[in-house]
């Protein structure tokens, strides 16, 4: 969720599309700049941050990925809650990647916040002659279901620091956390914290 | 996604392990193979994430019962021959786990029932302490959850009456209900648990062994209750320490002849976990976890782990029958309801399957017995909905009925569970409360649940809205103020249902165990990570550290780990320092008394300074006062009613006349004293003549340092000792009313030091420790 202090926006951004439609390489991309041809399945890694500076804020995105739960469609709730953005990735050379994207969306406006941040990346169009899917029929779609859209590709790294941009300045800036935020358990052996011990 | 049409065929479809189910177990098992390297496939026939230990729509969670209440039908000839290869199939089926289901109709009012998160087998908490905390920090599943704790916890009794459990030093210093010397009995017992503990642990790290054990072996061999009454605690501290601390099942004192006692060893070690809870996490109030979302979440946090490190994941898919091998009699693979068939060399199922005996012991003969599973028991389990918590200012909390606290036949306890709508779980404004008790049959867990709900809830006549402001007729409570305050929640929803507990068991197909009747996840975890140890001999659970995932964690609110080995043992009363303090000091207005009081609180337990104002002329001078004050106020009351010539007198005569009300006031305290606990805290009182008694508290970590101050005022100097105190801006003075002179000040100065600086020193040992 995005929560606001001093102007630090810290916001839980998903990502949600069909396998191999590059959402890792999206991420990896933004974060790391990196882009591998033959990425594998996602495994090892699901979890990034990464703090992006605004006009008036700076946003630090926790980004999840789906972990490969997706591919059974066997996401857990877990996934979904408190997203503050959303990107629905499909592969512009895949006109049935571009269909189940569209179910995606349908279960994030069944499943998320109300007020999440959707964008659809059309993805892969460095791939332009093996397009299937037009970029007007997409924006269209994303028109009428109030998301916004973006062809991305995370080879060449067109559009991808753009639509992260663009969702940090979407972000509600004075959104009030849906529920009171719990607390996260952390390993930690402290000196300092120890002095309250007693009487807690 | 929601419609399916066909489901995909699953890729590959050979795996080191496949696991049919997604509760906590079965999480924790996959999380840990998936973490060792293995290639896993994780199933679950259910729609959701969690299985017997899933937290569910109030729709979802009906289905779900009653689902799991009837035994599968399956066909009556078990085995299909394939005709050209070499395995057969025997179909899989699975015993009802729940009986006696008993669900309420769901009202339009909860119709929102998307809202809630119901948990299938609650109550259920993490202690801070617990072995789970250890296992989510070490494979880094913390990071996606997030907890509260549970505020409070009550004892309650027949009339529905809780009052809170001292859990804390600080709960028991400051408890209402019991007596001075309850509570020293108490400190005194607590006291002896941590120095046996110490030295327990000191042996353990290499002194020599059990010489300064503080309990024999026989005790520890023996009884617990047994113990606690040769410890001579009162009947009232045993049951607080047996059932709200220790969370004993079965009345101790009056034990079927089938029913094991609990040992002292394991009370004690009990008692350590609940303390060693309490601020393990310095943000954490309680001893007592709480997951946002509820306890699904867990099972979820277990998978994604295990997905992000590969494991494959597919819900929606029924497991129809075992693949077993001809040659070898042994499991080869499971055979999904699409029709395909998925090879592993390990399988692990949900409590619910009947694992038939053919395999487990491979004799392909015998394929019509099932293994017989060991049935630990039954759990009764009930679920409610109130629109109002249980106590007004508290909503997630915990209440334990003691045996035999509500009717005389009852034999077990009954621990009840509120989360509030902080922690996710339900609408705002409304409350889950979770009951559970072990019993032995559907009849009695009823008569147990039904008892509890009734003592605390009232239950709704049909088609008569709830209305606080109103009393229930049902109340017995005689003035219409406290019928207001004190009604007891309304029920708007139950469930109450039979659950078998079923240990786990591991041959060739492992079954996991099903959710127990215990409040932690300690045995539960505990026999999931034997079991794992028995799958896999040679890995490490979770080997690496947890952070891999580079998830910074800086603006979370956090909880931070304070425990080390020696914690219970710090922070408990150390030493005594009242050996060389003078007794009395007494001049004209004052007198200087330390400890009378001993035979109350034993010197090694508190250190009393008390200074009490002498009474010595005080009356014949207060007389005085009195009438010479008299005179004046009339005098100036005179001035001000008649004439209204001067106001410079009028204003005089009130400063003088506040000058003796002064005067009158300081009289008036008979006693300051300060009570000192070493390694727990310093109370203040001030005794009124009247009667009043005002009590401040400071722990005693909260103390810098204890200061004496030379207080220079344009017309007089005096002495003054003074705290400063962490994170205050001002002096907290010890003696508020009083001026004493300094040879007063002294003792009770270096006694504060004493106490604050005895505390650092522990906290700086303490730190080189760890």
């Amino acid at each position: 969720m995005a929560t606001i202090g001093h102007s630090n926006i810290n916001a839980k951004l998903v990502l949600l599309g069909d396998m191999g439609a590059g959402k890792s390489s999206l991420v990896l991309r933004f974060v790391k700049g990196q882009f591998l041809e033959f990425q594998e399945s996602t495994i090892g890694a699901a979890f990034f941050s990464q703090t992006l500076a605004v006009n008036d804020a700076t946003v630090k995105f926790e980004i999840w990925d789906t972990a490969g739960q997706e591919r059974y469609h066997s996401l857990a709730p877990m996934y979904y809650r408190g997203a503050a953005a959303a990107i629905i990735v499909y592969d512009m050379t895949n006109a049935g990647s571009f269909a189940r994207a569209k179910k995606w969306v349908q279960e994030l406006q069944k499943q998320g916040n109300p007020n999440m941040v959707m964008a659809l990346a059309g993805n892969k169009v460095d791939l332009e002659e093996k397009r299937s899917v037009s970029a007007e029929e997409a924006r269209s779609y994303a028109e009428e279901n109030g998301l916004f859209f973006m062809e991305t590709s995370a080879k060449t790294a067109t559009n991808v620091n753009d639509i992260f941009y663009e969702i940090a300045k979407r972000l509600p800036r004075a959104q009030p956390p849906q529920n009171p935020a719990g607390m996260v358990l952390v390993d930690r052996p402290t000196e300092a914290a120890r002095a309250s011990t007693c009487c807690s | 996604m929601t419609e399916q049409s066909s489901p995909p065929a699953i890729e590959p479809t050979t795996f080191d392990l496949i696991i049919v189910g997604t509760g906590l177990p079965e999480s924790i098992i996959a999380a840990g193979a998936a973490s060792a390297g293995k290639s896993v496939l994780h199933l679950d026939p259910s729609p959701f994430y969690g299985s017997h230990f899933s937290s569910l729509s109030l729709s979802e969670l009906t289905s779900f019962l009653q689902s799991h209440s009837t035994a599968s039908t399956s066909p009556t000839t078990t085995t299909t021959n394939t005709s050209d290869s070499d395995f057969y199939v025997i179909n899989l089926t699975t015993d009802p786990l729940y009986s006696d289901v008993e669900v309420s109709p769901i009202s339009p009012d909860l119709e929102q029932s998307r809202k809630f998160n119901i948990d299938v087998s609650g109550p259920r908490v993490l202690f801070c302490a617990d072995s789970i905390i250890d296992l989510m920090l070490k494979s880094g599943v913390n990071q996606y959850l997030e907890f509260k704790s549970i505020d409070a916890s009550f004892i309650c009794d027949g009339n529905g009456n809780m009052s809170s459990v001292p859990d804390s030093r600080a709960a028991i210093f400051k408890d209402r209900s019991l007596g001075l010397t309850e509570k020293n009995q108490f400190m005194r017992f607590l006291k002896l648990v941590q120095e046996h503990l110490e030295s327990v642990g000191s042996s353990d790290y290499g002194g020599e062994s059990g010489e300064r054990m503080m309990f024999t072996e026989e005790d520890l061999e023996s009884s617990f209750v047994e113990f606690l009454t040769k410890m001579r605690l009162p009947p009232k501290i045993k049951s607080i320490i047996l059932y709200a601390i220790t969370m004993t099942d079965y009345d101790q004192e009056n034990l079927g002849a089938t029913k094991v006692p609990l040992k002292t060893k394991d009370g004690i070690s009990r008692l350590a976990l609940y303390h060693s809870s309490i601020g393990r996490f310095s943000n954490a109030s309680g001893a007592m976890l709480y997951p946002m979302y509820g306890q699904g979440e867990l099972s979820q946090a277990f998978c994604r782990r295990a997905a992000v490190k590969g494991c494959l994941y597919v819900l929606r898919m029924p497991v129809v029958g075992l693949l077993v091998d001809k040659g070898t009699g042994l499991h080869k693979g499971i055979r999904l309801a699409s029709g395909q068939d998925l090879f592993s060399m390990k399988l692990v199922l949900d409590p619910q399957f009947i694992v038939p005996q053919a395999i487990a012991l491979s004799s392909p003969n015998a394929s019509e017995d099932r293994l017989p599973r060991t049935i630990k028991g039954k759990v009764a389990r009930g679920i409610c909905i109130t629109s109002r918590s249980l106590k007004s200012d508290v909503s997630n909390l915990l209440v334990v009925c003691p045996p035999r606290s509500l009717y005389p036949e009852q034999e077990t306890s009954i621990r009840i569970l509120q989360i509030g709508s902080n922690l996710a779980v339900c609408p705002p404004n409304m409350f889950v409360l979770y009951l559970s008790s072990w019993c032995d049959d559907a009849c009695q867990g009823k008569k147990l649940l039904n008892g509890a709900i009734s003592a605390l809830l009232t239950i709704a006549v049909a088609g008569r809205p709830e209305n606080n402001s109103t009393g229930n007729p049902e109340d017995n409570f005689p003035a219409q103020s406290e019928i207001v305050e004190d009604a007891k929640p309304t029920l708007l929803w139950s469930s109450l249902h039979i659950q078998e507990v079923m240990e786990g068991s591991c041959e060739s197909i492992c079954s996991t165990l099903s959710p127990d009747g215990n409040l932690s996840y300690n045995d539960l975890v505990d026999s999931t990570l034997k079991m794992f140890q028995k799958m896999y001999p040679d890995e490490e659970f979770f080997p690496e550290t947890s952070s891999s995932e580079g998830f910074d964690d800086d603006n979370h609110v956090n909880f931070d780990d304070n425990l080390h080995p020696n914690r219970f043992g710090s922070q408990f009363f150390n030493q005594s320092i009242s050996s060389m303090v003078e007794k009395r000091i007494e001049n004209s207005k004052y007198a200087y008394i330390h400890g009378d009081d001993a035979e109350k609180w034993p010197p090694e337990m508190v250190d009393i300074h008390h200074v009490v104002a002498v009474r010595r002329n005080s009356s014949l001078k207060r007389a005085i006062v009195s009438l010479s004050a008299l005179p004046l106020l009339y005098s100036s009351f005179y001035l001000f009613l008649g004439k209204d010539k001067s106001v410079t007198i009028l204003v005089c005569c009130f400063l003088i006349g506040a000058f003796f009300v002064k005067l009158l006031r300081r009289k008036l305290i008979e006693r300051e004293s300060v009570v000192i606990i070493p390694a727990f805290g310093i109370q203040l009182e001030t005794h009124y003549r009247s009667g009043r008694i005002v009590r401040r508290f400071v722990p005693i970590n909260e103390i810098l340092k204890a200061v004496l101050n030379e207080c220079v005022t344009p017309v007089t100097c005096y002495w003054s000792l003074a705290l400063i105190l962490r994170g205050e801006d001002e002096l907290m003075l010890v003696f508020k009313q009083m001026r004493l002179p300094l040879k007063m000040l002294v003792p009770v100065w270096r006694a504060l030091c004493a106490a604050a600086d005895g505390e650092k020193l522990l906290r700086n040992i303490a730190l080189a420790e760890s």
